[in-house]
């Protein structure tokens, strides 16, 4: 993949049977949401409505329990029944990842043995939130979760969301493929030009089957720099507009891409603006036919003139009228 | 309303060299050279500007009056051939006015500024601080935007918009931020605008931007690797994907190597390709012998040593 005149050492690694059996089939990981009933409580059966209509559009993969899915607002209990839920639900037919970050380590990796237990085909681990671990504790944070599974890792980096600018760097990532031969991917939400292309270049050299992807469908950005796809929380609200994007760019067509990018951009502007990304995106939700409830303290619901301006803006970039509306497709 | 620039103001499109400044042992900016490196830069094949005193020409440990003279040399080497951009950017909105007036004067075709860095400015003073520039020259403007080294963070799209609006010579942006998100941003609300804006990313991340609306970078290989810098820009504009994914990670990966005690490095490596330019000024260091050996294999590892011009 690099230069001819370039002294590629050859790989490592070989890391394609762990990335096989997470079955992930194409690059677009869907990340839904978390329904919760008027008492608060999850409501299941809405649960089951949505992984559903996710699935329905044949994703590479779910990933539950991401910043969309309100992890951090759930008991450890609910995590891991939210779990089994998704895998008994849509298991056998998509493949599921679980989000299984924790501040605490012994947590997060008792996370992920239960996720290897009920049957998800891989875990995504992103850095301990509120703690500013020096880095050898960081390393050893990922490899105790790493060793409690058998399943894929896939490592999330997002210094933007973890306030100081806690990330891992591309030597960690090194030495953390070197010790933990589970770990076989990476998300980026720092979506920076200069490293993200240094480490897809570094990752492919020691072990072709590496994934990456960014954590936001910035697709013709990333895609013509080797990322194989993109964490998509927006599916839940545009999945049409998500998927010919994920299409054209796969097609290498990234110029034919730019004008659905520019839309994607936008919307993802949208859905972040003003509130949280779950408010704002089970707002959406509501006003496309598909209403999943509020969100979980500390986040608050959408005041009314907020959703009017998501219903302006989502019809002025022709989501509303052009998108799925209700459950079925 | 949708504007469009006037050809007299026009960035090019495309990959601009951004010369080093020479020095001598005893830390002087030797001219001399510097015309070599602005004459190899402007016969550089593909070539579409020329960018003066940008970072790694170290404006920052120059005087007033060593910029002054660096952009005159400067414009006075290129001699028309190309355009001469110069940048001024400065804490002091005085003397960043100051070089713009200079840069007017001995005939340069635009200028580039940074947000005055050191500062913690509101948009409403970085606003200010261009609207001073932009009234005092009639020639080319380009915003510098540098988030991750300036206090202030990032310009904002309103704060241009409004240039734009109201400026026919604000022309373009320099992006340094080199984030996929927000790069998009710019270029989808800046060349809605105005179409013709140009939107550069600071350095050669163009595979992932040029599909967004990028019109080129400014360039910190070429002064190594000029032929694979033009090699990549073309495998873009020909939609030639493969080539141009190995091309811009053999391209980031030169500049990975370089960003450690930029740019003594990349003079380490001009000097490896028979280019010397002399050391750095402190506080950055000057490379030494490990530098050069390192330097040494990357450019052996990339092809560079053996597929690059040679001299001057």
């Amino acid at each position: 993949m690099v230069g001819e005149a370039d002294q590629t050492p050859s790989p490592t690694r070989d890391s394609s049977t762990i990335v096989e059996a997470t079955g992930i089939n194409n690059g677009l990981v869907h990340s839904p949401i978390t329904p919760f009933d008027t008492s608060g409580d999850i409501d299941f059966d809405l649960y089951g409505k949505v992984l559903g209509f996710h699935a329905a559009h044949q994703p590479g993969a779910i990933a539950i329990l991401m910043d969309a899915g309100e992890r951090f607002s759930l008991r450890d209990e609910e995590r891991k029944t939210l779990v089994q839920y998704a895998v008994d639900g849509i298991g056998r037919k998509t493949p599921v990842i679980v989000d299984v970050t924790h501040v605490g380590s012994g947590i997060s990796a008792s996370f992920a043995a239960h996720a290897q237990e009920v049957g998800a085909r891989g875990v995504l681990l992103s850095t301990p939130y509120f703690q500013r671990p020096p880095k050898h504790m960081m390393l050893e944070h990922f490899r105790q979760i790493a060793s409690a599974t058998d399943l894929a890792v896939l490592l999330h980096s997002s210094p933007r969301t973890h306030k100081g600018e806690v990330r891992i760097t591309q030597d960690m990532v090194a030495t953390l493929m070197e010790d933990c031969p589970n770990i076989v991917g990476f998300i980026d939400g720092e979506m920076y030009w200069p490293t993200f292309t240094w480490l897809r270049r570094y990752t492919l050299q020691e072990d072709p089957n590496f994934l990456m992807f960014p954590d936001a469908e910035y697709l013709t950005t990333s895609m013509p720099i080797g990322a194989n796809g993109s964490i998509s929380p927006l599916s839940s609200i545009a999945p049409k507009l998500i998927s010919d994007l994920y299409r054209t760019c796969r097609e290498q067509d990234y110029f034919g891409a730019r004008e659905n990018q520019y839309r994607v951009s936008q919307l993802s502007q949208l859905i972040r603006k003003g509130a949280s990304l779950p408010a704002n995106m089970k707002a959406a939700m509501a006003l496309l036919g598909r209403p999943v409830g509020c969100p979980r303290q500390p986040n608050l619901p959408l005041p009314q003139a907020a959703v009017d301006d998501l219903r302006a803006g989502l019809t002025s970039l022709n989501i509303i009228g052009h998108e799925p509306e209700g459950w079925d497709l | 309303m949708t504007l469009h620039t006037n050809n007299e103001y026009k960035m090019p499109v495309g990959i601009m060299q951004a010369p080093v400044t020479p020095m001598t042992e005893d830390f002087d900016v030797d001219y001399e050279i510097l015309e070599k490196v602005v004459d190899f830069h402007t016969r550089t094949p593909r070539n579409t500007g020329v960018l003066a005193l940008y970072n790694k020409a170290e404006p920052h440990a120059l005087t007033i009056e060593e910029r002054k003279r660096i952009a005159e040399v400067t414009n006075n080497t290129v001699s028309g051939r190309l355009p001469v951009i110069i940048h001024v950017g400065h804490p002091s909105t005085d003397v960043a006015v100051e070089l713009a007036v200079h840069a007017q004067k001995v005939g340069a075709f635009g200028i580039c500024c940074i947000t005055p860095y050191y500062w913690s400015l509101t948009q409403e003073e970085i606003l200010a601080h261009f609207e001073r520039l932009l009234d005092a020259v009639d020639i080319a403007v380009m915003a510098y935007n540098n988030p991750r080294r300036i206090e202030s963070g990032g310009l904002s799209t309103d704060l241009l918009l409004e240039l734009i609006d109201r400026y026919p010579n604000f022309v373009g942006m320099k992006d340094a931020s080199h984030a996929m998100d927000s790069f998009t941003e710019y270029c989808r609300v800046l060349q809605s605008a105005r179409p013709d804006f140009a939107v550069m990313t600071g350095i050669e991340y163009l595979a992932g931007s040029v599909p967004v609306g990028g019109t080129g970078s400014f360039s910190a290989c070429g002064a190594i690797a000029p032929t694979l810098t033009y090699d990549l820009w073309d495998a873009i504009q020909a939609s030639k994907w493969d080539k141009a994914f190995e091309l811009q990670h053999k391209a980031s990966y030169i500049h990975q190597q370089f960003m450690d005690q930029y740019p003594s490095s990349l003079k380490i490596g001009m000097e490896l390709m028979g280019r010397p330019v002399g050391p750095c000024r402190s506080p950055l260091p000057t490379g030494n012998d490990e530098t050069r050996a390192r330097v040494a294999r990357v450019l052996e590892d990339c092809g560079v040593l053996e597929n690059e011009t040679h001299g001057w």
